[in-house]
């Protein structure tokens, strides 16, 4: 069986195999013998050359998030478009767009339709769970439009902001 | 004694108070709004009821509704747990007027300390040592301007009716003074209420030091030693810890006795926090009493091995204190980790949404003070806090080792939180070597997170697609057989409901 990932916007393509004892999964040139006991539907017990681990797993909208060594680390799966946006890490949209990560409240929009921006200027002031937080510009360049008010609710992912980056 | 005590509150600190009512026989009564019918204090409480919609002002800090509540269920006293009304004279003063017994200060007590600028006015009067800083609380930017060059830069900027953080800015200039006094101004009027806001010095390179205090309607108190919390993100604390290793027996009793002082000049009942900054040459500034149940409560309660919760009931309900300062000592080590829902690698952004998963940590010395569950939704509505996870320990050096631990097996999938942060955070070697000052995160945790080592990254990429290859909701091993044989499939034929 063959799978493919994504870190960060990279793609990884694994194979899993069996293998002697247990399984081994490969990854381009790299093979990685293990056996593995499934502990429930999130928690599973693996042997990775007799290291012992314990690996919890969730699955949501193609979004795996993995629990290893005391890290999590967010895999993505393949070829699936709108993975869940406000359950990760995920940037700041396009370039030239400005949004939020969190559904909030627009406290106060700080810049108007064609004005000059810098980079890291705070343009938006969204509330989210009682914190006020500076949203800022990505890069230098000018506003193009705003699409919100202040008071305004709005959700992850949706353009307050359109700019034209400078070159 | 009370019969029954309602908890206006919600999560972990609900639970909290819930348990403690439950071991003293007392009934708990939840209230809840509609988005919150299935959170855990809810389930934790022998009765709940519904108090309004998701936000706050209709429910959590709808007094109206909490009291008629109150009313209705037969409760004697209400527990106001911390955040929400904890710090809302009036709401202990509408509590004294219904007959309701508050469980924390008197409203007078607590409409003093609570406004900053009043209680410098009460402390200095009998020579407790203060930072410099405004005289008076102001919603007039010019006039906080002015005060800010008489101060001299950098201030402190601080919602005069507030705490955690909120509405806290520093300010370097004059025109970072200006943004900060606009946003401060409003974050306080929306999470306070009031507007009004002052300026103090701010004190470079210090360490956050605290002393619990227990006093009673008799007119006795005990201070419970020190809790230190210098590792903070926003002004606000993430890892606590008692005792403190920059003090001394000297310096300790030194700063009980003024504690207790404060306790004394403010007339303050019940349990509450003072809060001091300690500068680099051990000299001490008192900050502001904390009326209320501190979030860090439980690194006290291991150490001094008292139950904070338990007192605070007892003393509301008339008991004379049971403790002489002199029978009490401090005894090993604890510390606390505070777990958010949050991005630590995005300026601790809040992360909404469903916990698909978690698993919580166990272990000798290890308690997890916990608000949620597996399948638990976080809003956004409000505070992001999950859980706190303290550890307890003979020694600071093991009681470290035993958080890291604790943190490394602490899996919570699906939203962000900062236990990798908090973890590599206790894990640090100047966290080690007890060099905790309030910049610790700024200075030490810049470059987080530590990039992803290949192998790790190979291993979680196999179990991903192992995961992926496994069918759900069936035990199975990877040689392909059941490795745990069903019940159904081994002893034959069962007799369902026979007899």
């Amino acid at each position: 069986m063959e799978y493919e990932f994504l870190l960060n916007g990279t793609a990884y393509s694994i194979k899993l195999e069996k293998a002697k004892s247990g399984h081994k999964a490969v990854l381009g040139k790299i093979e990685i013998p293990f056996a593995s006991s499934q502990i429930s539907d999130n928690e599973y017990s693996i042997m990775f050359d007799g290291e012992s681990k314990s690996v919890y797993i969730a699955e949501t909208n193609g979004a795996l998030f993995v629990h290893i060594n005391g890290r999590v680390i967010r895999l993505d799966k393949a070829g699936l478009e709108n993975n869940n946006f406000a359950a990760g890490g995920d940037v700041f949209g396009a370039k030239d767009e400005v949004s939020t990560l969190m559904p909030g409240k627009i406290v106060k929009i700080l810049v108007g339709e064609g004005d000059k921006v810098t980079l890291n200027q705070t343009l938006v002031i969204v509330e989210s769970m009682k914190m006020e937080n500076k949203i800022v510009s990505p890069t230098d360049g000018e506003i193009k439009s705003i699409h919100f008010s202040d008071g305004d609710l709005v959700e992850p992912g949706q353009p307050i902001i359109i700019l034209i980056p400078a070159d | 004694m009370f019969k029954k005590i309602l908890i206006a509150n919600r999560g972990e600190i609900a639970v909290r108070v819930m348990k403690a009512c439950r071991e003293l026989g007392i009934k708990s009564v939840a209230v809840y709004s509609t988005i919150d019918r299935t959170a855990l204090h809810v389930q934790s409480a022998d009765e709940a009821v519904c108090i309004g919609e998701a936000p706050p002002s209709e429910s959590y800090l709808n007094i109206d509704s909490i009291i008629e509540t109150a009313k209705k269920t037969g409760a004697d006293a209400i527990h106001p747990g911390y955040g929400f009304l904890a710090e809302n004279h009036l709401f202990a003063e509408r509590c004294e007027k219904e007959g309701i017994v508050f469980i924390g200060p008197t409203s007078r007590s607590m409409k003093l300390v609570g406004d900053k600028v009043a209680s410098r006015a009460v402390t200095e009067n009998v020579g407790i040592p203060l930072i410099p800083g405004m005289k008076h609380k102001s919603t007039d930017p010019d006039e906080c301007l002015t005060a800010a060059k008489k101060i001299g830069y950098p201030v402190l900027l601080k919602a005069s009716a507030g705490g955690g953080g909120k509405g806290m800015h520093v300010a370097r200039n004059k025109e970072e003074l200006k943004e900060a006094i606009e946003s401060g101004m409003r974050e306080a009027k929306s999470a306070f209420g009031d507007p009004s806001v002052y300026l103090e010095k701010y004190i470079e390179k210090p360490r956050h030091v605290e002393f619990q205090v227990l006093a009673d309607n008799h007119g006795d108190a005990v201070h419970l030693f020190e809790r230190e919390c210098s590792i903070q993100r926003r002004h606000q604390k993430i890892v606590e810890e008692s005792p403190s290793v920059a003090l001394d027996d000297d310096l300790r009793r030194r700063m009980g006795e003024t504690a207790l002082k404060v306790v004394e000049v403010s007339g303050y009942t019940n349990a509450g926090t003072v809060e001091f900054l300690l500068d680099e040459n051990k000299k001490f500034y008192f900050l502001e009493v904390n009326a209320r149940l501190q979030v860090e409560h439980p690194v006290t309660e291991l150490v001094v091995g008292i139950d904070l919760v338990h007192a605070q009931i007892r003393i509301a309900a008339g008991e004379k204190l049971w403790l002489k300062q002199e029978q009490l000592s401090q005894r090993g080590h604890a510390i606390e980790c505070r777990i958010y829902a949050e991005d630590p690698e995005n300026n601790f952004l809040p992360s909404a949404g469903k916990i698909l998963y978690m698993k919580e940590p166990t272990g000798p010395g290890i308690r997890h003070d916990c608000g949620v569950y597996s399948g638990s939704e976080v809003s956004v509505y409000y505070d992001p806090i999950l859980s706190k996870l303290i550890a307890y320990a003979p020694t600071r050096e093991i009681c470290c080792q035993r958080m890291a631990a604790a943190l490394a097996n602490f899996p919570i999938l699906g939203i962000k939180t900062d236990i990798e942060f908090l973890k590599d955070t206790v894990n640090h070697p100047e966290f080690i070597a007890g060099n905790t000052f309030t910049n610790f995160i700024e200075k030490n945790m810049s470059d987080w997170p530590p990039e992803t080592k290949i192998d790790h990254l190979n291993r979680a990429l196999t179990s991903a697609a192992l995961f992926s290859s496994l069918p759900k909701t069936r035990i199975s091993s990877s040689d392909g057989k059941s490795s745990i044989p069903s019940p159904w499939e081994s002893l034959g034929a069962w007799e369902i409901a026979g007899g």
